[in-house]
């Protein structure tokens, strides 16, 4: 029966008329940047420039998975926006983390 | 579109329900109602779990002195020595009966269970919009489970920072001497967020997309309104508590100073994160447990749920204020004063929607024609013990009174109001109610409300005193509290509160006893036997797998009782035709 069940509710989520994205390539994208990731601590660079790459790569990781893996590059622009909804949450969270060091 | 797709499922499940082995029905099944019984029965027993490491504590707070604790011997050595509960052994107590309570009886126990059970029933669907992820879900607290129970019996004992797990204290084994045992729990908490999160997008899902035609957003049942939002909390919630908690495991094991301020951490980061995730936490205790409250004092008062709009912008609002207030957990952090303001405001403010819940609970049973059955005594009981956790809340909100009692017995009873004589009381209550749909039996009566009446007088003289002893000054997590000047004569409190503390443990095995004799003995319990309007009373109980033989349409609001176009009875199905009763009774 839960064969069927589930199926169904996979094979609903295959009728989008795209095809799959590359998984293990986007594993692989994060893998890397995630040895870039360590590699740049060990630079001989100023640290706010190290602070700032890595800041950039984390969120570009993060749009990877959110893209790919979220599956929000194949969706509605409604699906995208409930998406983007808690990062209010997100801001208050650091603002007032933020509050605490200055 | 998504009806035709839930309608061509559940006639596969319903066609193919003959063919499955034990194993795929009992054990990995993808039936919800299956998956929540099996919550059902793994949280009561961490209930007891958690309830018996609160003995253990309450009779250390009590004879500190006294050694001889009864069956002291079939304890290892390094947890109770000659009949002495070990101070190492204390902190796990306390640590793991919060852990315990909060995160594998109560939390699985509210959504685990009943959004399982409730939400495809209540919507009048065949199932869960994702039913494998929903099995992942349940069987992703199994590994919880057992790595919370190996913890107690690795070198150096289980868990012993708090159940808040502040570092440094956390993060650093030689400060308490517990290794291995947290960073065992901590990877317990990853798995039991797991289960959330999967649980949670299931739970959204199902609700968005599934629900049976006519049912509006505005016809659904509070229970549903208040598991939806809870759902959305953990969503939002649980992967800030799973992403610090492996920054911790991290602290531990391979040598990060996230919260260790001598690598340049912060421990102040921990509580930020910790709260940030715990104060929706609360919210995910208690909302479920009004939403259950709502339905039986509707049910049990025969009249519609006063201002159904109102209480459903009530959950939405607490659920959006449960974001902003997390600071108040950590007034005596030393913040910067502007945010300890912002904070105590954005506190005070909750105090609004949850009055507008309380007073709407007592419009609700105002005039009813009440019916005083074990959920009915139970939902009453929680709305009153609810309103004394609130107030207390309020004092706590406020920055000068909470830098006073912060950290004291005060916190601890203000905790057990809400935790235990709110969100445990309304579970009780849900248990009794919809017992007779899980298993096709009512429960007993009579042993319902002794439980009721032993639970309500054991409940309040243990917690009712707390605040006293809170004020006197005395700590949460106190071993030994006989050497403190401010806390002499205080003793005689605690050795009542303790006594009373065991007869409730003791109440609850009726509770497990009516629950187990029940299921073999108890009356058997026709599809409604309460009367009720919602859809899952208009299947057979236990309902099959699959629910409905063909997909409900609802026509009416979720509380129509004492409807006065309806002349033969005084309830009206959400999914009964308005012209098969009256014309009138349709306009809703």
């Amino acid at each position: 029966m839960s064969e069927a069940a589930g199926g169904h509710a996979a094979g609903g989520a295959d009728d989008h008329g795209h095809e799959h994205p590359k998984y293990m390539l986007i594993w692989l994208y994060l893998a890397i940047l995630t040895a870039l990731e360590v590699g740049v601590v060990y630079l001989d660079i100023a640290q706010w420039l190290i602070i700032t790459s890595l800041l950039i790569m984390a969120g570009w990781k993060a749009l990877l998975v959110a893209l790919y893996y979220m599956h929000l590059k194949f969706e509605p622009n409604r699906l995208r926006l409930v998406a983007l909804a808690p990062l209010p949450a997100v801001a208050i969270m650091i603002i007032a983390i933020m509050m605490e060091y200055v | 579109m998504a009806t035709i797709v839930a309608e061509a499922t559940g006639q596969a499940i319903l066609h193919e329900e003959h063919e499955q082995s034990f194993l795929r029905k009992y054990i990995f099944s993808t039936d919800h109602k299956v998956i929540a019984i099996q919550f059902l029965i793994y949280t009561l027993f961490f209930l007891m779990i958690g309830g018996l490491l609160a003995m253990l504590m309450r009779y250390q707070i009590a004879w500190p002195a006294r050694g001889e604790l009864p069956l002291g011997g079939i304890f290892p050595e390094s947890m109770v020595a000659s009949g002495y509960i070990l101070p190492e052994f204390y902190n796990a107590l306390v640590t793991m009966h919060g852990s315990v309570m909060v995160f594998l009886a109560i939390m699985p126990m509210l959504v685990g269970v009943w959004a399982n059970y409730l939400i495809p029933l209540q919507l009048g669907t065949h199932d869960m919009a994702f039913p494998r992820l929903n099995m992942l879900s349940f069987w992703a607290m199994v590994p919880a489970g057992i790595l919370t129970l190996a913890s107690f019996f690795v070198v150096g004992g289980a868990a012993g920072a708090g159940w808040t797990l502040y570092a440094p204290l956390s993060a650093r084994p030689d400060l308490t001497g517990v290794g291995l045992g947290q960073i065992l729990w901590l990877v317990a908490l990853v798995f039991i967020g797991l289960s959330s999160i999967l649980g949670s997008v299931n739970y959204i899902t199902t609700t968005i997309n599934m629900r049976a035609p006519g049912m509006t957003w505005m016809r659904m049942p509070l229970t549903i309104w208040s598991l939806f939002i809870t759902a959305i909390l953990a969503l939002l919630a649980m992967p800030v508590l799973s992403a610090a908690g492996i920054m911790l495991i991290f602290d531990q094991t391979i040598g990060t100073s996230f919260f260790l301020p001598e690598g340049g951490g912060q421990p102040l980061l921990w509580q930020h994160l910790f709260w940030f995730f715990g104060h929706p936490e609360v919210y995910i205790l208690i909302l479920p447990a009004m939403g259950f409250t709502s339905e039986i004092l509707s049910v049990g008062s025969r009249k519609p749920v006063f201002g159904y709009k109102a209480m459903v912008l009530a959950l939405v609002s607490i659920a959006f204020l449960g974001f902003i207030v997390w600071g108040h957990h950590m007034f005596q952090s030393g913040m910067n004063p502007m945010l300890g303001l912002t904070f105590t405001v954005s506190t005070l403010f909750i105090a609004v929607p949850s009055a507008i819940k309380t007073f709407n609970w007592m419009g609700t049973m105002w005039r009813g024609n009440l019916q005083l059955h074990s959920a009915m005594l139970f939902a009453i009981g929680f709305v009153a013990m609810f309103a004394i956790g609130g107030l207390s809340g309020v004092f706590m909100a406020s920055t000068p009174v909470d830098i006073y009692i912060h950290d004291t017995y005060f916190i601890v009873a203000h905790i057990h109001y809400v935790l235990f004589g709110g969100s445990l009381f309304a579970l009780f209550g849900a248990i009794y109610f919809w017992y007779p749909k899980m298993f096709g039996r009512m429960m007993n009566e009579t042993m319902g409300k002794i439980h009721f009446w032993l639970t309500f007088v054991f409940f309040n003289l243990v917690f009712f005193p707390m605040h006293g002893v809170g004020m006197v000054g005395m700590m949460r997590r106190i071993y030994d509290s006989t050497g403190y000047a401010h806390l002499q004569g205080i003793e005689d409190t605690n050795a009542i509160i303790t006594w009373a503390a065991f007869g409730l443990f003791a109440s609850g095995f009726l509770f497990a006893f009516n629950f187990f004799w029940s299921l073999k003995k108890g009356r058997k319990a026709g599809a409604n036997p309460w009367n009720a309007t919602t859809l899952e009373w208009q299947t057979p109980s236990p309902p099959k797998h699959g629910n409905w033989e063909e997909v409900p349409v609802v026509y009416h609001g979720p509380h129509e009782y004492s409807h006065p176009d309806v002349e033969d009875k005084d309830w009206l199905a959400q999914n009964e035709r308005p012209d098969v009763v009256s014309p009138a009774a349709g306009s809703h």
